[in-house]
């Protein structure tokens, strides 16, 4: 009871209860929240896998799995384990750390550049990774060297993340000249952005067919190229990310309240931005370089958590993530599903499934989430 | 320091010759103990804090000497006799004995304007000040713990200084050579015209500018060397009205933000207490819940007020605190601050744009003009008619009265003045 004692007397008990209610409503409702949608990921998992064209039942999934483990034997069916083990889950992991990475990095974006429209994508960094892969399919050279007859994956891989990242880079040496504003920062992404979608333009124009289809496909991104050795790669360097983001959550909350604020309470604005920028844009564009370009899911999953759980980053964060592979998971088995044995590319069901969802909850819900 | 506070018992006791008369008391904040008048003292305390120390220590000083937390180690459970209890953050009075070993009983008075609530004994806790109570004035000349109090907490004299301080935007100057002292407990208000620089003045304070050369020191301490959040635990910072988020917040959440410097992940029962006594000062705490975007911009400027108390600063900087407020809130803020000074030892400083409201409240006024100081001090001495005129270019009438200095502006001054202006100040004046 340290504050002013001497200015009003005692704390009233009874406003110190009813802060400390609302402060514990206001915590174990985005708990519970958190809990419910960690349920839904692992349900959602757990039942796209058991989804598909080649009928495996579920007791077959779960017995791949399970042995898998180290746990029971492998069943008879030889296709149910190279389907489920080798196919399926790859790619509903995949998934989900892509939906992980890609909201999450769109959710601290929007947070530390106070900036509603922002995301890995309009940041230029799926235009960066577009061109890289481009120039990567197209003229068969990247960072890696060499001169390929046959487009090697890793080339893409390697190509798209380093000019993914690139993006981000630039766009900071330009906002340096002006202390790391936001509005320079996003400017520029978008600059660069228009600047890298006119080399992929170029790059499409002067492609044989082959290559422009090839380019088409990868455009529109998917999860076709999963495997266990891309997820042991993809996984530890997104969950990293994501948890040093986490570590940031207070210090985001107060840039909300403006850069004067947070400078005043001591935190270093510029570093801030530099330290959550730079691991989003890792993250973001470490899992863009396996799956193509897939938007949507980086805006909108953040802004429909913020109208579930509010804009305090300690929960926005973990919610946004999951909410972006929740979406991405459902997104992805539709994709595989819903004219199977044919597969539509998954950034196209995001858009159709996801636009109508937020359109709901932006009219639905009538509080003043932004400004 | 902050975090982990726990309210200890205190106890002081008076050992020498027993003639010695006079107070201490120990502020869990800068962690040090300030007495007055005492030759030797021994301090012994219990509570939830110090379980684990062994050591009772006498602490030997001139009056009014103020002892870090490090000079003065502090016992367990000895409870000296004659001592008395003390409570919260203030403290106690020493009782003495005459040689024949009676006990003499100190008078307590308070500081001029400060009432006691009631009948005051020889211990005062922290209930017992209230501001305006109807209480009881005790004779002058008694030694008292109040006085002692006081005077201890003036006696550390200027607490911030600020050093020929220059700004400019790129080439343009902003501030040239500003420098003053505000003294502990001190509110400062800056006043002058639109571009006088006071803004910038109040922000190379907060540290969101850094001034092209001269030095803030708070407590001899140049601010900055301060590392990290531990700004935030020594200024804080209420930005103009008008600023706005980007993603908004509830007001809890907002004022929650004020307690980032003491927080790492949780918040915990005592950030809760800060917030709640910071929300009840400005009359939120029904408003805890709403989103800030739905609020007023009164409301919201007074949102940013609390947050800033949660900080528990030890300066106080206020950019045009009372500018969307309606009036009866612009009394209340600035009381508010005005008492947080004056009892917590702490500093103020707003810019202040209602010369009424600064003549009235605040202790010392500076004039800006131009970058530089054009004149400081009290009310009376700064808003004449002839340092207005010469700032902002009005003829006004300033009269004192029972709420300070009150300033009307009644016209442009000569040259500036139109035709009907010279109409208004001749209907003023009739």
């Amino acid at each position: 009871m340290g504050l002013f004692p001497k200015m009003s007397g005692t704390l009233p008990e009874a406003s110190f209860a009813a802060i400390r209610a609302a402060y514990s409503r206001h915590v174990s409702r985005k708990v519970l929240f958190l809990i419910v949608l960690l349920c839904l990921t692992v349900a959602v998992m757990v039942a796209s896998t058991a989804m598909g064209v080649a009928g495996i039942s579920v007791g077959d999934v779960g017995r791949v799995i399970l042995s898998h483990l180290g746990v029971g034997i492998l069943p008879e069916n030889d296709l149910a384990e190279t389907v489920v083990w080798q196919i399926r889950l790859p790619r509903i992991l995949l998934a989900t750390i892509t939906g992980m990475s890609l909201a999450g990095a769109g959710a601290v974006m929007q947070g530390v550049l106070r900036n509603p429209l922002v995301s890995p994508y309009t940041m230029g960094l799926s235009s960066g990774a577009a061109f890289g892969a481009a120039v990567a399919i197209v003229l068969g050279t990247g960072l890696v060297g060499g001169n390929y007859v046959d487009v090697s994956r890793w080339l893409i891989v390697t190509n798209a993340f380093f000019f993914g990242s690139l993006t981000t880079l630039l766009a900071f040496s330009l906002a340096r000249f002006k202390g790391m504003a936001p509005e320079t920062l996003v400017l520029g992404g978008v600059a660069i952005s228009y600047l890298f979608q006119a080399g992929v333009s170029l790059l499409k124009y002067v492609s044989n067919n082959e290559a422009l289809k090839e380019l088409v496909v990868w455009l529109m991104g998917g999860f076709w190229g999963a495997d266990w050795q891309t997820l042991a790669l993809l996984t530890p360097v997104v969950l990293l990310c994501m948890a040093g983001l986490c570590l940031c959550a207070w210090d985001l909350n107060v840039l909300g309240a403006g850069e004067e604020v947070a400078a005043s309470l001591g935190i270093k604005v510029v570093r801030l931005r530099v330290y959550t920028l730079t691991l989003a844009t890792l993250a973001a564009s470490a899992t863009v370089a396996f799956t193509g370009i897939i938007g949507f899911v980086c805006l909108v999953g953040p802004h429909i958590c913020r109208m579930l759980v509010g804009n305090d980053h300690r929960f926005l964060i973990p919610c946004s993530c999951l909410m972006g592979a929740v979406l991405l998971l459902l997104a992805d088995t539709l994709a595989r599903t819903i004219i199977a044995p044919t597969e539509i590319p998954v950034g196209i069901i995001t858009a159709l499934m996801g636009s109508p969802f937020f359109v709901y909850l932006l009219i639905k819900k009538k509080r003043q989430w932004w400004g | 320091m902050g975090r982990g506070k726990k309210q200890l018992d205190w106890s002081c006791a008076c050992e020498g010759n027993g003639r010695c008369l006079g107070a201490a008391f120990w502020s869990p904040r800068s962690r040090s103990l300030a007495y007055a008048a005492v030759r030797k003292l021994k301090v012994t305390a219990k509570g939830p804090g110090i379980e684990e120390s062994v050591t009772v220590a006498s602490v030997q000083a001139p009056a009014g000497r103020v002892c870090r937390g490090g000079t003065v180690r502090i016992g367990a459970q000895e409870q000296a006799a004659g001592a008395l209890t003390i409570q919260e953050n203030l403290v106690g009075a020493l009782r003495a004995r005459d040689a024949a070993g009676n006990r003499a009983a100190l008078k307590l008075a308070p500081p001029a304007g400060v009432r006691l609530a009631r009948e005051p004994t020889a211990a005062v806790t922290a209930g017992d000040l209230e501001l305006g109570a109807p209480g009881i004035r005790l004779e002058e000349d008694d030694r008292t713990l109040l006085r002692c109090y006081y005077h201890a907490r003036r006696e550390r004299k200027v607490r911030l200084q600020v050093k020929d301080l220059h700004f400019s935007y790129g080439s343009v100057p902003a501030l040239e050579g500003v420098t003053f002292k505000v003294n502990a407990g001190e509110m400062l208000g800056i006043v002058g015209p639109n571009g006088s620089g006071k803004s910038t003045l109040l922000r190379c304070l907060a540290r969101i500018l850094k001034p092209r050369t001269g030095t803030v020191y708070l407590d001899g301490r140049n601010l900055r060397t301060l590392r990290g959040l531990e700004v935030g635990r020594c200024l804080g910072y209420v930005p103009p009205p008008g600023a706005r988020a980007a993603f908004s917040a509830t007001v809890l959440e907002t004022v929650l933000q004020g307690r980032r410097p003491y927080l790492i992940w949780g918040v915990e029962r005592r950030d809760l207490e800060v917030v709640t006594q910071a929300l009840g000062y400005l009359g939120l705490t029904e408003l805890a819940e709403r989103l800030l975007g739905e609020l007023s911009s009164g409301q919201q400027q007074k949102v940013f007020i609390a947050r800033a108390l949660a900080q528990e600063p030890e300066v106080l900087l206020l950019d045009e605190p009372t500018a969307t407020l309606d009036i009866r809130y612009q009394l209340e803020v600035m009381a508010l601050i005005r008492r947080l000074a004056t009892e917590k030892g702490r500093v103020v400083v707003a810019v202040l744009h209602d010369l009424n409201l600064a003549g009235r409240f605040a202790d010392r006024l500076l004039l800006l003009h131009q970058g530089k100081i054009f004149a400081a001090g009290t009310a009376k001495v700064v808003l004449t008619p002839e340092n207005l005129r010469a700032v902002y270019g009005v003829e006004a009438v300033v009269t004192e009265g029972p709420w300070g200095v009150q300033v009307t502006a009644v016209a442009p001054a000569a040259g500036l003045r139109a035709v009907e202006g010279a109409a208004v100040c001749a209907a003023g004046r009739g």
